[in-house]
C-alpha cells in the first residue's frame, strides 16, 4: 500500500461518509450558494456557453420562480431548500486507490455477489486501472467506431460547443423550458450530461452507455441528456449501473429528451441503484427525473426501459409522445422499494397521430415499510384513429408493513381506439414459496425466483448482461427482507 | 393527496343556503342535524377543477344557474304511471319536490314492524338506532354537497328492518322533480338491524326539459349479517343537474349490493361510498351509465376496506354516445392489517362517436400484503368482428349496432333483483340503442 498524502487521506474519509449520511462539508471549488440570475450567468460563463444557452437558461429560471413544487405525488420528505445548494461544482476526481483492499469490504462484497468482474470493479471503486484495462484506451476504440459511423455521442457541454445548431434545434424541444417544476429547475442549472446524434439511415455499431463515455466524471446532480435519432436511424442507450451508487448530493433533477424521427427507433434502458437512505429512512437520494421521448417522425418508436431499486425518493414518469402516425410507444418498468424508500414512478403514452401503439408493463415490488405507487397516464387524442394501448401493471407485496398504489388515469377523445388497462396487486405466493423449499431452495433463493419470474416480462426487454445483472440486483435488495 | 384549495369567495352553496328557509315544525333532532350541516356547508370552499377530484367536470352550468328551494307542489298518477313497478304496489313512497306525497304514497304491504317514512310518523322504539347513526356515513373528506343536503333536506325517508325480517316486497322511493329553477335535496337513511334483509329502489324522475339541481344522499347501515340491495335509477330531465352520494357502512357477515343505474340529467355527479368494516363482509357498487348528447356523468366511488377478510366486487359500465363524457374514479383501500381482502374492480366504457370523451381512474392503495386486489379498464367501440358476425347472419348494420349496445349494457342490468324494474330497463336500453342504430345509419 503506498502511502496517501494528507488531503487525499481526507478524501477517502469523506468518501467513506458518503455511505453512512449526507453531512459533508467536502469543499468545491469556491462558487457561492443559491440559486439567482447572477449565479445562472455564472454558470453559463464557466462553461463559457453560447448566448442562446444563457436565454435558454434565464428563461427556464424566471419560469420556475413562478412554479410550486408538486405536492401530488403519493410522497412524503422534507423539501429541499433550493437556496441551499451550490448548483455549479466541477466535481471532484474519485479518489485514486492503489488496490481493492482499500475498498469498503462491504461495497465490494456487493459487487462480487452482482458478479462484476474484477476489472469493473476496480474501475466503478475508482481504484487505478492498469494498461490491460485502461477505461480510456477502451473508450477511444469506441469513439473511432462511432465517428465511422457517423454518431455523435459526446458530453451535452461539448455538443453545445461543438453541434451548437443541433442543441439550439433540439433541447428543450421535448421537455420545454417551463415544463414541471422539477425539469425548469434542471433547464435553468443544468451540470452537464450526454449528447447523442444519429445520422440518416445509420444503426448504431454499438449499445450506448455513459459507462463508456470519455469524461466519465459524475454528471452531477443536475443531468440533462438529449437524444436524436434521424430518419431511419437506430440507437440503443444504457444509462446507470446495477452497482451502487453514492453521491453528496441529496437531490437529483435529470432531464432526458428523446427525438425520433421518421422510421427512427430509440431504446433507453435505465438501472438505476442510489443509495437509498439505511432502514430508518435517513439520508437517501432524491430523485425527481423528468424523461420524454418524441415519435416525432412516421412509423418511429420509442422503448423505455428502467429498473429502480434505489433512492429514498423516486419520481419519475418516463413518457413517450407518439406524434408520427404508426409510432409505437413502449414503457417496461420493476420498481422495487424496501426499508422506508418511497417510488412513485410511472409513465404517459400520449397518442396524437394515427394508429398510434403503446404498451406499458409496469411490475412493483414493495416490501419492508416501503410505499410504492404507479401513476400513469394513457391519452388518446382526437385525431388518434385506429390507436391501441394496453397497460398493465402489477404489484406485489413482500410484509405487511408496505404499500402498493395505482392511479392510473385514462382519457380517451376517440371512438376508433381502444385502450385497456389492467392491475392487480398480490402477495408473494405461499404456495410456490413452498413448493420451492421443498425442493431444496432456501427462503431467500425461492422468493429470489419467485421475484425474477414476476419481473421477466421487464427483463427480457433489457440488454443482456444488464439484465443478469438486475436479477441479481432484485436478490440483493431484497436480502432480509422476509422473515 | 392535498387538494384543499377552492376558491375563497362566498360558496354558490351558501349563498344558496342563506336565501332558503326550513320550518321550524320539525322535530328537533332534525332541526340539531341540520343545523350541523348548514355550519359544515359555510365552513366548505366549493370544488373548482383544481381539485384533482373535480378536475375532469365543470360546475360552472351550476354556478351560472339560479336556484330556489323548490315549493311543495303534487304530481298526478298519471305523470308517473309509466315509472312503478308491480312488485311495489304496496310498497311505495312518492315524493314530489321533496315532501311525501300521500295520495300516491302506499307503504301497507310492508311486513311486521318495518317501517318507512317520516321521522315523525317513526315508532319510538327505532329513535335510539336512527338518532345514533344518521348523518353518520355520507360525509367523506371535503364534499360540500353532503353537508348542503343536511341543512336543506325535505322530508328524509327512514327506512327501519329489524331483526329477523325479511322484507320481501321492494321499496319503491320516487323523488319526483317538478318546476324551473328549483333545488330540493332528497335524504334517505335506511337502517337494517340483525340479519334483516330488504330491497330499496330509490328512484329520482324529472319531466321533459326543465332545469333544476338535486342533490341527493342515501345512507345505510348494516348490522350484522343483514342483506340490503340498494338500486339508484337516476331519470331525470334532460336540463338537470344532479349530484349525489350512496353511503353504505357494512357490519359483520353483512352483504351490500348497490347499484346505480344513470340514464338522464345534463350534468351528473354520483359518488358511492362503501365502508366495509367488519369481517366476512361483501360489498358490490356496479354501475351503468347511458349517456347521449351533451350529457356529462362523473363517478367518483370509494370502496374502503377497513377489515380483513372482507370481498368487494365493481362492474362499472358506461355508453357514450354524440358529444358526451364520461369520468369515472373507482377508488378501492385496503387498510393496514386488513388481510384476506378479495376485492375486484372492472370498468369499461363503450365510445360510440368520435366527439364522446372518456376519462377512466381506476385507483388501488393497498397497505396490507395477503390481499387479491385487482382491477381493469377498457376504452373501446363495438367490435367489428361482432358486428360482421351479427351482419354476415342478415341483419342490418342498424340492427346489429342495436343488439350488440343492449348486450353490453344487459350485463348490470341482469344482475338487478327486481323483474318489472328489468324488464323497465331492458326497454329504456333499447329504446337508447334504438336511436343510436337509427343515427349511425343515417351517417
Amino acid at each position: 500500500m503506498s502511502k496517501l498524502s494528507e488531503a487525499e487521506a481526507v478524501e477517502v474519509a469523506a468518501a467513506k461518509k458518503y455511505k453512512y449520511g449526507f453531512k459533508t462539508n467536502i469543499e468545491y471549488e469556491d462558487f457561492p450558494k443559491g440559486l439567482n440570475e447572477d449565479i445562472i450567468r455564472e454558470i453559463s460563463k464557466r462553461k463559457n456557453e453560447p448566448d442562446f444557452m444563457l436565454e435558454f437558461r434565464l428563461k427556464s429560471f424566471h419560469n420556475w420562480l413562478a412554479m410550486e413544487e408538486p405536492e401530488w405525488p403519493n410522497l412524503h420528505y422534507k423539501k429541499p431548500n433550493y437556496n441551499d445548494i451550490q448548483y455549479y461544482s466541477i466535481p471532484k476526481k474519485k479518489p485514486k486507490l492503489d488496490s481493492l483492499d482499500e475498498v469498503d469490504p462491504e461495497i465490494l462484497e456487493t459487487y462480487n455477489k452482482l458478479g462484476i468482474p474484477l476489472q469493473e470493479q476496480k474501475m466503478l471503486a475508482g481504484v487505478a486501472v492498469d494498461a490491460v484495462f485502461d477505461s480510456v484506451s477502451v473508450a477511444t476504440t469506441f469513439k473511432e467506431k462511432l465517428a465511422e459511423a457517423g454518431v455523435i455521442f459526446c458530453s451535452i457541454s461539448e455538443a453545445i460547443q461543438e453541434h451548437p445548431e443541433l442543441i439550439k434545434k433540439y433541447l428543450g424541444s421535448v421537455v420545454p423550458a417551463n415544463d414541471n417544476f422539477f425539469a425548469t429547475l434542471n433547464s435553468a442549472v443544468f451540470s452537464d450530461g450526454s449528447f447523442c446524434y444519429v445520422p440518416k439511415g445509420v444503426t448504431c455499431p454499438m449499445e450506448l452507455s455513459t459507462y463508456f463515455r470519455i469524461n466519465n466524471e459524475n454528471s452531477g446532480q443536475f443531468e440533462r441528456t438529449l437524444i436524436i435519432a434521424e430518419e431511419g436511424s437506430s440507437v440503443s442507450y444504457l444509462e446507470g449501473c446495477t452497482a451502487p451508487m453514492f453521491d453528496t448530493n441529496q437531490l437529483h433533477a435529470a432531464v432526458v429528451e428523446l427525438v425520433a424521427l421518421d422510421n427512427a427507433e430509440i431504446r433507453y434502458s435505465t438501472v438505476q441503484n442510489w443509495y437509498p437512505g439505511d432502514e430508518n429512512g435517513v439520508g437517501g437520494i432524491f430523485n425527481f427525473v423528468t424523461k420524454r421521448g418524441i415519435c416525432r417522425g412516421v412509423n418511429s418508436k420509442i422503448s423505455w426501459t428502467q429498473v429502480e431499486t434505489g433512492s429514498a425518493i423516486t419520481w419519475k414518469y418516463p413518457s413517450v409522445i407518439l406524434k408520427g402516425d404508426n409510432s409505437i410507444g413502449e414503457f417496461y418498468s420493476v420498481a422495487l422499494t424496501n426499508d422506508m424508500q418511497q417510488a412513485d414512478t410511472g409513465t404517459k403514452m400520449i397518442h396524437l397521430g394515427k394508429n398510434t401503439k403503446s404498451t406499458i408493463v409496469s411490475k412493483g415490488i414493495s416490501a419492508g415499510k416501503s410505499q410504492n405507487s404507479y401513476r400513469g397516464l394513457v391519452k388518446i387524442g382526437k385525431k388518434a384513429d385506429g390507436s391501441r394501448n394496453y397497460s398493465v401493471c402489477d404489484s406485489m407485496l413482500i410484509g405487511d408493513q408496505c404499500g402498493a398504489h395505482t392511479f392510473p388515469y385514462i382519457e380517451s377523445n376517440n371512438s376508433s381506439s381502444s385502450v385497456e388497462h389492467e392491475a392487480t396487486t398480490s402477495k408473494i405466493g405461499e404456495d410456490q414459496i413452498f413448493y420451492l423449499q421443498q425442493r431444496g431452495l432456501d427462503e431467500e433463493e425461492a422468493i429470489s425466483l419467485i421475484i425474477n419470474g414476476f419481473c421477466k416480462e421487464v427483463f427480457k426487454e433489457l440488454p443482456m448482461e444488464f439484465a443478469v445483472e438486475a436479477t441479481k440486483l432484485l436478490a440483493i435488495k431484497l436480502e432480509g427482507s422476509v422473515g | 393527496m392535498t387538494d384543499t384549495k377552492g376558491e375563497n369567495k362566498t360558496s354558490f352553496l351558501a349563498e344558496l343556503l342563506n336565501k332558503s328557509k326550513f320550518g321550524a315544525d320539525e322535530p328537533g333532532f332534525l332541526q340539531k342535524v341540520r343545523k350541523t350541516g348548514a355550519e359544515r356547508t359555510l365552513s366548505l370552499p366549493f370544488p373548482t377543477s383544481k381539485v384533482e377530484e373535480w378536475r375532469q367536470i365543470s360546475l360552472k352550468p351550476l354556478e351560472r344557474g339560479e336556484f330556489f328551494q323548490a315549493e311543495r307542489t303534487a304530481v298526478n298518477e298519471s305523470e308517473i304511471s309509466d315509472f312503478l313497478f308491480n312488485e311495489s304496489s304496496q310498497s311505495r313512497i312518492v315524493l314530489s319536490n321533496g315532501r311525501v306525497q300521500d295520495s300516491l304514497t302506499n307503504v301497507s304491504g310492508l311486513v311486521g314492524d318495518c317501517f318507512a317514512g317520516t321521522f315523525a310518523d317513526m315508532p319510538d322504539k327505532y329513535r335510539k338506532n336512527v338518532e345514533k347513526r344518521f348523518n353518520s356515513v355520507a360525509q367523506y373528506g371535503d364534499d360540500p354537497f353532503v353537508p348542503f343536503n343536511t341543512a336543506t333536506f325535505g322530508d328524509v325517508i327512514f327506512v327501519y328492518v329489524p331483526k329477523n325480517i325479511q322484507e320481501k316486497a321492494p321499496l319503491h322511493i320516487m323523488h319526483v322533480t317538478k318546476g324551473d329553477a328549483t333545488y330540493t335535496s332528497p335524504r334517505v337513511f335506511i337502517f337494517a338491524e340483525r340479519h334483516s334483509d330488504i330491497t330499496v329502489i330509490e328512484d329520482f324522475i324529472g319531466f321533459d326539459e326543465s332545469t333544476y339541481f338535486n342533490t341527493a344522499v342515501s345512507e345505510t347501515v348494516l348490522e350484522d349479517e343483514a342483506h340490503v340491495t340498494h338500486v339508484k335509477l337516476q331519470r331525470e330531465s334532460t336540463n338537470a343537474i344532479h349530484i349525489s352520494r350512496i353511503a353504505s357502512h357494512l357490519g359483520r357477515g353483512s352483504n351490500y349490493n348497490s347499484y346505480t343505474i344513470s340514464i338522464g340529467a345534463k350534468l351528473f355527479r354520483n359518488e358511492p361510498l362503501a365502508l366495509v368494516d367488519d369481517e366476512n363482509a361483501h360489498a358490490t357498487l356496479d354501475g351503468l351509465v347511458m349517456l347521449r348528447g351533451d350529457q356529462v356523468a362523473d363517478t367518483h366511488s370509494i370502496l374502503d376496506h377497513l377489515k380483513p377478510n372482507c370481498t368487494s366486487h365493481q362492474l362499472h359500465k358506461v355508453i357514450a354516445h354524440d358529444t358526451a363524457k364520461s369520468v369515472f374514479n373507482g377508488k378501492i383501500f385496503v387498510r393496514k392489517d386488513s388481510q384476506q381482502i378479495d376485492a375486484f374492480q372492472e370498468n369499461r366504457n363503450l365510445l360510440l362517436s368520435a366527439d364522446a370523451t372518456v376519462f377512466t381512474k381506476p385507483q388501488l392503495e393497498i397497505f396490507a400484503d395477503d390481499v387479491k386486489c385487482s382491477h381493469g379498464a377498457t376504452i373501446g367501440q363495438l367490435s367489428q368482428d361482432e358486428l360482421f358476425y351479427l351482419m354476415s347472419r342478415g341483419l342490418s348494420q342498424a340492427q346489429s349496432t342495436q343488439m350488440l349496445t343492449y348486450g353490453f349494457a344487459l350485463e348490470v342490468i341482469d344482475n338487478l333483483p327486481v323483474e318489472s324494474l328489468r324488464d323497465q330497463l331492458a326497454v329504456e336500453v333499447e329504446r337508447f340503442a334504438n336511436s343510436v342504430s337509427a343515427q349511425k345509419a343515417t351517417v
